[in-house]
């Protein structure tokens, strides 16, 4: 039998709560210390800590004199929706704010797809925060799995499906669908956060970035319906680096927060 | 039978009514938690007592670590309660306690850590620092306390797993859910911390470094 294979199996059999040992290993753990070692660690019982006295009196009184009934937060399905909500009202508003001369200078195709990957991104980070506001809750994609497929399938398919055009002032017209992008996501920003606020975020700097990439998000839609320059390089600079900018600042933020809370 | 290094081999059907009763009693301990859970979010002070007393000594032994100070664990316990008040109205009535407990105390433990990031605590010397209750996983008794030792040598990602698994006693599901992460994430950081640790007690034992 070989280390790692022995290994795994007396993994194996301690995390299926096995009390003893299966008789197969047992003349192997019986003469080889290091697996015999492993196994009394697996298998062995840590003693919960003898509490310090005054522990309990010193909790009942910070904590049990300001004690008030509470009402549970709204379970994560609930927090999805209105997150979605904002994403979709605010969206909304700032299309019918900026018009839609976008739609003639693209096929349905290439407006289809962008938005439907749009929405699919912001309907998944609807699910992943509302999660975020509640601990312990079950988690099927890692933070940084989420943005990485996000923010390269939004590459990939702007890549796929429009035509890479030499731009004559590609940063200049860039950097004016960037500010009208980021003074759409700061209202979204505001408002998510006013909803993340109810809950118990544990890391504030990823759910910054989080909630920054879905607030880029809504510029990047509203762009999308609103601006006619259709190609590559324009909507990459433009408006796909709204929903980056937001996240980096989102993390900042995030960054920042337990420091201004300590000095509030 | 009773083997000289006092593990003993059962049979197979008493070894699964053994797991059955174990069972039943951990369900009925997580559905007593979930009571006490729920009344504490309705101001029932004795539930909060009960709970203080029932969840306090597992938290206290996670937030110690294998080598700790009694100050510095009980001042963690404290913020660790604050937080887990400031934060009950998140608690989801019928969701599993531990987890939410857990990654409340997790947290906690971070930031702690990071707040004293210049102590190095490998270079503490274990007899000279004052332990909690007498009884860190560290000296439990020598040869576990030694792996304990082995343990603070593992990456941080997978240090925290084998303490949640271990020393929390969690499930790897409860252990996924408090750590944010996926139970193949978990299970992965498991195995790959527990075969390093298997290369580190060979190497204790031959005497050679790593």
């Amino acid at each position: 039998m070989s280390a790692p294979h022995v290994t795994d199996e007396l993994v194996r059999a301690a995390q299926a709560g096995a009390p003893s040992l299966p008789r197969r290993h047992f003349a192997h753990v019986e003469n080889c210390p290091t697996c015999r070692a492993l196994w009394e660690f697996l298998s062995g019982k840590i003693e919960a800590a003898d509490l310090p006295p005054g522990v309990l009196d010193s909790l009942d009184s910070r904590v049990l004199n300001d004690l008030k009934p509470v009402k549970p937060i709204p379970g994560t399905a609930v927090l999805a929706l209105l997150f979605g909500a904002i994403f979709a009202v605010l969206s909304a508003a700032f299309i019918f704010m900026s018009g839609t001369s976008g739609v003639q200078a693209q096929s349905s195709l290439q407006l289809g797809t962008v938005l439907g990957v749009v929405c699919i991104a912001a309907a998944a980070l609807a699910v992943w925060l509302s999660r975020e506001m509640i601990p312990g809750t079950q988690r099927f994609i890692t933070p940084a799995g989420l943005f990485t497929i996000i923010c390269v399938g939004l590459f990939l398919v702007v890549m796929g499906l429009f035509e890479w055009r030499q731009e004559s002032d590609l940063f200049g017209h860039g950097w004016h669908c960037f500010r009208v992008g980021v003074l759409t996501a700061l209202p979204a920003s505001a408002l998510l956060l006013l909803v993340l606020n109810r809950g118990a975020v544990l890391s504030f700097p990823v759910v910054g970035a989080g909630a920054g990439l879905m607030a880029g998000l809504v510029g990047v839609v509203t762009l999308q319906i609103g601006c006619t320059m259709a190609s590559t390089p324009h909507i990459m600079v433009g408006h796909l680096t709204i929903p980056l900018a937001a996240a980096g600042a989102g993390y900042l933020m995030g960054k920042a927060a337990p420091l201004l809370m300590t000095r509030s | 039978m009773a083997t000289p290094f006092g593990v003993s081999v059962g049979p197979r059907v008493a070894t699964s009514a053994v797991s059955q009763a174990t069972d039943q009693s951990a369900n009925d301990a997580a559905d007593e938690l979930k009571r006490l859970m729920e009344a504490y979010q309705q101001a029932d002070k004795d539930a909060a007592n009960e709970l203080f007393r029932r969840v306090s000594p597992m938290i206290l032994r996670y937030l110690a670590g294998p080598i700790s100070t009694r100050s510095l664990a009980e001042d963690m316990l404290q913020e660790c309660w604050m937080r887990l008040h400031k934060a009950r109205h998140t608690y989801r009535p019928g969701s599993p306690v531990l987890p939410w407990v857990y990654a409340i105390a997790r947290h906690t433990r971070v930031d702690a850590y990071r707040r004293r990031r210049n102590i190095d605590q490998r270079e503490l010397i274990p007899e000279n620092l004052e332990t909690v209750g007498g009884s860190t996983p560290a000296d439990q008794d020598n040869e576990r306390g030694d792996l304990w030792n082995l343990v603070a040598q593992l990456p941080e990602s997978q240090q925290e797993v084998v303490r949640m698994l271990k020393v929390a006693g969690l499930s790897l599901e409860e252990t996924a859910r408090a750590t944010g992460s996926t139970v193949g994430a978990v299970k992965q950081k498991a195995h790959r911390a527990y075969r390093k640790l298997r290369t580190l007690i060979e190497d204790s034992q031959e005497g050679s470094p790593s």
